[in-house]
């Protein structure tokens, strides 16, 4: 018998081991249970609670006194992004898809969509900061639309403002429509495999969208 | 008669104790299967390795803890069922922060219906590994008490 100071020294009956290795165990697979529900709860949060609202304007450059627009103008889309998120996911901003329509003074009617900038934020020369847990992130844009950069939806634009000066007197005044659909990437959760669930493949990224999408 | 009580009250609170931990394995690996993604540890994909592995382990520890093959069997069943309850509360876990996409009345359908692989899986594995894990108990866990020097029998109860 092995002897200690206070006494003999007792031994750890065989039988009982399991049962150690049982509680052992189990408090790892509860901190497994524990933490993959919270995983699960927060991602859904961003899911469920995040949201933003656009501020924008249009600026018209190079007009003529009614308001329509010169061979040599432009105009502007200057658009901020303020994302809200009440959850404890950091969220990075990814694609960007905007659609911008001006109303058709035309017989046809309807709306003329004029810009439709579809890019991912990787491309842009700064990157955004991510929106971080609790907080607040805004992703500031502007967008130009000349004869230079796209002539066809230029010369329309100018053809509809034309339209409503000649009926009214004025270009301006002409209602736009701003639909604004953005990705976030909810940080620290990986890619699911393509073959994946479709239940799954979108659990890492947050789609929100703004205004209403008349198509293209 | 009252030893017998005895032997029976501790042989059903046992039972209850490592069927809940087999349910609290199988409910976690159900949980992962589904939500890889999501689990702790994250991956793009489950691991079939490392989900065979938690559960073997899980239920080779049950079997040498139980140590009487019939209450194994019994409790590899309700750590399937337990193993259902813990996956479908933790896809409930939304609800404690106020979200609720899904009904609570939907879940248990939704986990059996993307989970029920790993159900199959789990009641197969708590059936061989909780064998395995009898087995070793009688042959290899106890047989080390006989080893013991003599004097320490004395201190047994």
């Amino acid at each position: 018998m092995t002897e200690t100071p206070s006494g003999p020294r007792r031994r750890l009956p065989p039988e009982h081991v399991p049962w150690y290795l049982v509680a052992g165990a189990t408090v790892v697979l509860l901190a497994l249970v524990v933490a993959s529900a919270g995983q699960y709860a927060s991602v859904t949060q961003a899911h469920a609670n995040a949201y933003f609202v656009p501020t924008y304007s249009f600026t018209f450059q190079g007009t003529d006194s009614r308001g329509v627009l010169l061979d040599n103008g432009s105009v502007r889309l200057g658009l901020s992004l303020a994302v809200t998120n009440p959850s404890p996911r950091v969220l990075d901003f990814q694609s960007i898809i905007v659609k911008a329509w001006i109303g058709n003074a035309s017989p046809s009617g309807g709306f003329y969509l004029v810009f439709l900038p579809t890019f991912d934020v990787n491309t842009l020369p700064s990157q955004p900061a991510p929106v971080s847990a609790w907080g607040t992130g805004t992703l500031g844009l502007n967008f130009t639309l000349s004869r230079v950069s796209n002539p066809t939806r230029f010369e329309t634009l100018r053809a509809i403002q034309a339209a409503v000066a000649n009926a009214t007197g004025t270009a301006s005044g002409i209602p736009w429509n701003l639909y604004v659909l953005i990705t976030l990437r909810v940080e620290g959760i990986p890619d699911p495999i393509a073959s994946a669930g479709p239940y799954e493949l979108n659990l890492n990224r947050v789609i929100l969208d703004w205004g209403q999408n008349l198509g293209s | 008669m009252d030893r017998e009580r005895e032997d029976r009250l501790r042989d059903v609170r046992n039972t209850a104790l490592l069927s809940g931990f087999l349910g609290l394995a199988l409910g976690y690996v159900v949980f992962y299967g589904i939500y890889p993604t999501l689990s702790v540890p994250a991956g793009p994909e489950a691991s079939i390795g490392y989900a065979l592995l938690l559960l073997a382990a899980a239920a080779t520890l049950a079997g040498m803890a139980s140590g009487r093959l019939a209450l194994s069997i019994v409790q590899d069943l309700l750590g399937v069922l337990l193993g259902g309850v813990v996956a479908t509360v933790m896809l409930m876990s939304p609800a404690l922060t106020g979200v609720v996409l899904v009904g609570a009345v939907d879940i248990p359908f939704y986990m059996v219906h993307y989970g029920f692989p790993f159900l199959l899986l789990g009641f197969l594995m708590n059936l061989v590994f909780g064998t395995v894990g009898l087995g070793f108990r009688e042959y290899v866990l106890l047989r080390y008490r006989y080893d013991l020097p003599p004097s320490w029998a004395t201190n047994r109860k």
